[in-house]
């Protein structure tokens, strides 16, 4: 059994009235410090806990400074109409030893010193309180740059999320408990902790490459514009048709023409450079059970629709199937989505993350059109055609530009 | 420091404490040094050990005028060396380190004497340094008049002149340790040359008698 | 029956003494006088010739602890402050940490170093030098912080083949009782885990352990659960328990009564930095003595090394982080 040392003595001197110093607050986003307007008590008051003791102005507004607990104002360290850096001590209370114990800041001597960092065992020099250099607030230590914030992950956080192969979005909404918000590794533990006691369904490999493809490709700025279009002169044109070109099909030739005509919407930056495609290889999207597919048509630019046909049709069965041969998939320069099968009528598809465009095609609905010939309205179909595409290559002008050509040459469907 | 051997002064004194310890008895105790290493801290309180613990410890003093380029008169201020002797309290004697049956009949005397137990015995011989401080010194602060008095004879040619006077050797036995000599140097160095060099990946890099005390992981060790 | 670290010490001695006729005491003091601080109390007379007075030579006595090291003898040289082993410091450093190096003649001496502060000590006579003796390849350094850690490592070192440092706290000499003297203990070079915790792990050693103890139970109050690690030896460190410590906790706190440049805390942190980077969920932390001689005055002494405040105000930072 062992018999409790006893601590290290104090010195008596060190021992007066427990105190704890009155902190400048965090005022504000971007605040690092305030004028001093009015001392709303003076020395020898006593206060409550959050009792307003400092008045208090920043470039925003006026606030108030409050106590941190109970006590009996010992000193104030400022004077009136003087700037206090965040963090800085105003003054001292004399408090209870409780209170001095919980608020866990050392105080060894009555001069002013702030709270320790570790690793500095007590007073910086005093001389400087009152003019210091901005510093976090005295409770945190030192943030490091990169560690500031929410997105900072710890050396032991990148290793288990490395060991469960997940990455920062995965992690998306579990709230942090550490420094400026940042998810530790006991909020991580407990979050999965908390997913086993969840349904939980296994994730196909399809899904999970999926996933990661609309990560990667989320990083960008993403933007989408939209046009209605008239699908007349298409529906007129695929009904004479045989075989039947799918929708999708008529929307990848007018694209390809369209990118034929000017590439460089199709392009990639790649720092400060463009770079142009060199083929129009043109994909397009097909659902295949858990995810999506995205077969390609090369040189689209180059055959009429009516020799693609056959082709198209196969690439979306195999594709279904998922048996799409090597050389159908990859290599394409921009996709053609035509979310208008599910039935919707406007969507903001999400690039490949390799590619810059996605082109989509809603839903065709018999709406009225004013027929400014006939002086009524009358019933067309239409759909509303959209372009997604990466704003660091192209910009909204651009982007409504191509997708003008585009509706344009789908409204004559036999040059396709 | 320059000269480890104040150092080891008191290493000596070790042995024959614990061989007192051991009551084991007629020992002496022996060690050399240079006149630079009698300024050394470690040569005082080593010197000083001995004395007060009456350890029977002869410590001969090569004074040889040099300490890599410090004249004795920068080393140290009493009239003669040995005279250092009577602050620590023990015996001294001062020979010509330069001839050889000066030098045996003292070395007799100072073991005798710490043998039966009189204490340290400080002995300092006197002689020069014929080369430099190292291969790469070429001694050339050597006041040349020391090279010229007596206490800047070849000892060995002294000796040898004295060994033949004595009749304790003639010229052939003479020649015949010297080629004995030569051949046992040179045979050492031949086979100092064909040892192998340690290799480093298999040299175990044991720095503790106690193998269990070693840091386990090959990093730590640096 | 309760005893203190300091009458541990000197079990340990007057057992040396009795059970191995090649052990004896070499120091100021030690004699009659029975030590400055009374570790070798009565010895002089109990093993007569064993226990002897040694001059001011800090040299010269462990270049004779050497000698006779090398003669087969087991010597203890009790220096009467850490800080004046300075002066005897080529032959620690140089002699006895590379015999066995240099010449395969191990040097089994044992040099107590009574270390660390108490109030009024000053520069001179509170210094805590177990970093300097570490850092010499060839040395065994013990830090115990416990009563039977003093008495069975002060054994074990005397056993030990190599020279061993052993690093006795002066506070804890007369401030640490324990009911009885060990008849087990567990063998230098493993740390001992003083308090388990999940939360923080502080490393510590020597009287710093009671120190993190006191804050390990006050912030439990609080709903922390700290781990203390008492490194037991400072050479050779227990990596592997430390390591397995911040496995559990992800927070790193080391605590040293030493100055911070190049001190065991350092030393600790490069560790698990580099060993464990993977295992840290915040920046290890260390906390240490000023990076100025220990001061004089009670006031400014008090606030020079690291106390249970100091400590408990790290390691509620470190919590936040």
């Amino acid at each position: 059994m062992y018999h409790p040392i006893t601590p290290f003595p104090h010195h008596p001197a060190l021992e007066p009235m427990p105190q704890v110093p009155v902190i400048m607050p965090q005022l504000g986003e971007s605040i690092a410090e305030a004028t001093v307007i009015n001392l709303l008590v003076k020395v020898g008051d006593n206060v409550n806990a959050d009792q307003d003791v400092i008045e208090v102005e920043t470039n925003k507004a006026t606030m108030n400074v409050t106590s941190p607990c109970a006590g009996r104002v010992n000193k104030w360290l400022v004077n009136l109409n003087e700037s206090y850096p965040v963090g800085a001590v105003l003054g001292y209370l004399e408090v209870s030893a409780e209170d001095e114990a919980r608020l866990g800041l050392n105080v060894p001597s009555q001069d002013g010193h702030r709270a320790d960092a570790p690793g500095d065992n007590g007073a910086k020099a005093a001389a400087d309180r009152t003019r210091e250099k901005v510093k976090p607030t005295v409770r945190g230590l030192p943030v490091p740059a990169h560690a500031a914030g929410a997105s900072y992950m710890s050396p032991r956080m990148k290793a288990r999320m490395a060991e469960l192969g997940l990455h920062a979005a995965d992690l998306a909404g579990i709230a942090g408990s550490g420094a400026a918000g940042r998810v530790t590794i006991q909020d991580f533990e407990n979050f999965l902790a908390n997913l086993e006691r969840q349904k939980l369904s296994p994730a196909s490999t399809m899904r999970v490459a999926v996933a990661d493809a609309m990560r990667r490709s989320w990083t960008r700025p993403l933007a989408t514009v939209a046009l209605p279009v008239s699908l007349e002169a298409m529906l007129a044109h695929r009904k004479g048709s045989h075989p039947k070109p799918g929708p999708a099909l008529y929307a990848l030739r007018a694209l390809a023409i369209a990118l034929s005509e000017n590439s460089a919407p199709a392009g990639r930056l790649v720092g400060n450079k463009i770079v142009h495609p060199s083929a129009i290889d043109v994909g397009f999207a097909v659902e295949a059970e858990d995810g999506v597919l995205v077969p390609v048509i090369r040189n689209a630019d180059k055959r009429l629709l009516p020799e693609l046909v056959e082709g198209y049709n196969e690439l979306v069965e195999l594709a279904r199937q998922r048996r799409l041969p090597t050389d159908a998939t990859g290599g394409s320069i921009a996709t053609v989505t035509n979310f208008g099968t599910f039935g919707l009528t406007w969507a903001t598809p999400i690039p490949l993350p390799e590619q810059t465009l996605v082109l989509g095609m809603g839903a065709g609905r018999r709406v009225p059109s004013w027929d400014e010939h006939k002086g009524q309205f009358v019933p067309v179909t239409e759909a509303n055609l959209t372009l997604s595409f990466d704003h660091r290559v192209i910009d909204g002008g651009a982007a409504g530009r191509m997708l003008a050509r585009i509706a344009s040459l789908m409204n004559e469907p036999a040059k396709l | 420091m320059i000269s480890h051997l104040g150092a080891t002064i008191s290493v000596v004194n070790g042995i024959l404490f614990a061989r007192r310890l051991r009551n084991v008895s007629g020992v002496v105790g022996a060690a050399s040094i240079g006149d630079g290493g009698t300024s050394t801290g470690a040569f005082h309180e080593a010197l000083n050990q001995a004395a007060v613990e009456k350890l029977p410890l002869v410590l001969v003093v090569a004074n040889n005028q040099y300490a890599y380029s410090t004249p004795t008169s920068r080393q140290f201020a009493c009239r003669r060396l040995v005279d250092k002797a009577i602050g620590y309290g023990v015996s001294s004697h001062n020979v010509d380190g330069t001839d050889l049956a000066a030098c045996l009949q003292v070395a007799v005397e100072a073991v005798r004497l710490a043998r039966d137990g009189h204490g340290p015995q400080l002995v300092v011989a006197a002689l020069l340094r014929l080369c430099g401080h190292g291969e790469h010194d070429d001694s050339s602060y050597v006041d040349p008049r020391l090279k010229q008095s007596l206490v800047g004879r070849d000892c060995l040619k002294v000796a040898e002149e004295q060994l033949i006077q004595q009749c304790w050797a003639d010229a052939t036995t003479i020649e015949f340790w010297r080629s004995e000599a030569i051949h046992k140097v040179e045979e050492a160095v031949a086979t100092v040359q064909r040892e192998p060099s340690p290799d480093p990946y298999q040299e175990d890099w044991r720095v503790l008698a106690s193998a269990h005390l070693a840091e386990a992981r090959e990093d730590r060790k640096g | 029956m309760s005893i203190t670290y300091l009458e541990a010490i000197r079990e340990a001695q007057a057992r040396a003494l009795a059970q191995d006729p090649r052990v004896f005491i070499y120091g100021q003091d030690v004699g009659a006088f029975g030590g400055a601080f009374k570790a070798t109390k009565n010895l002089a007379k109990e093993f007569a010739g064993r226990v002897i007075d040694s001059p001011i030579s800090e040299d010269a006595m462990v270049g004779l602890a050497i000698g006779a090291a090398i003669d087969g003898m087991r010597p203890i040289i009790e220096m009467q402050f850490a800080d004046f082993s300075s002066v005897g410091l080529n032959q620690i450093i140089n002699q006895a940490a590379t015999l066995y190096w240099r010449t395969q003649v191990p040097c089994p001496i044992t040099i107590r170093l009574p270390s660390g502060g108490t109030s009024g000590s000053g520069p001179f006579h509170s210094q805590s030098v177990e970093a300097i003796y570490a850092h010499y390849p060839g040395l065994v350094v013990m830090t115990p912080a416990t009563v039977e850690d003093a008495y069975s490592m002060l054994l074990e070192a005397v056993a030990i083949d190599d020279p061993v440092i052993f690093c006795e706290h002066k506070y804890l000499y007369y401030h640490l009782k324990a009911d009885r003297l060990p008849t087990e203990a567990v063998p230098t070079g493993k740390a001992r885990i003083a308090r388990e915790g999940r939360d923080l792990t502080i490393v510590a050693y020597s009287a710093m352990v009671h120190e993190a103890l006191a804050v390990a139970e006050e912030l439990a109050g609080e709903g922390t659960e700290i781990e203390v690690v008492d490194l037991r030896s400072v050479k050779p460190l227990d990596t592997d328990t430390v390591m397995a410590s911040v496995a559990r906790t992800g927070r790193l706190l080391c605590v040293g009564e030493a100055f911070p440049w190049g001190g065991v805390t350092a030393e600790v942190i490069a560790r698990v930095a580099s060993e464990g980077f993977g295992l840290l969920d915040a920046p290890p932390q260390r906390l240490n003595a000023k990076d100025t001689p220990v001061p004089y005055h009670p006031n400014l002494w008090a606030a020079h090394r690291p106390t249970a405040r100091s400590i408990a105000s790290s390691a509620r930072n470190l919590m936040r982080l």
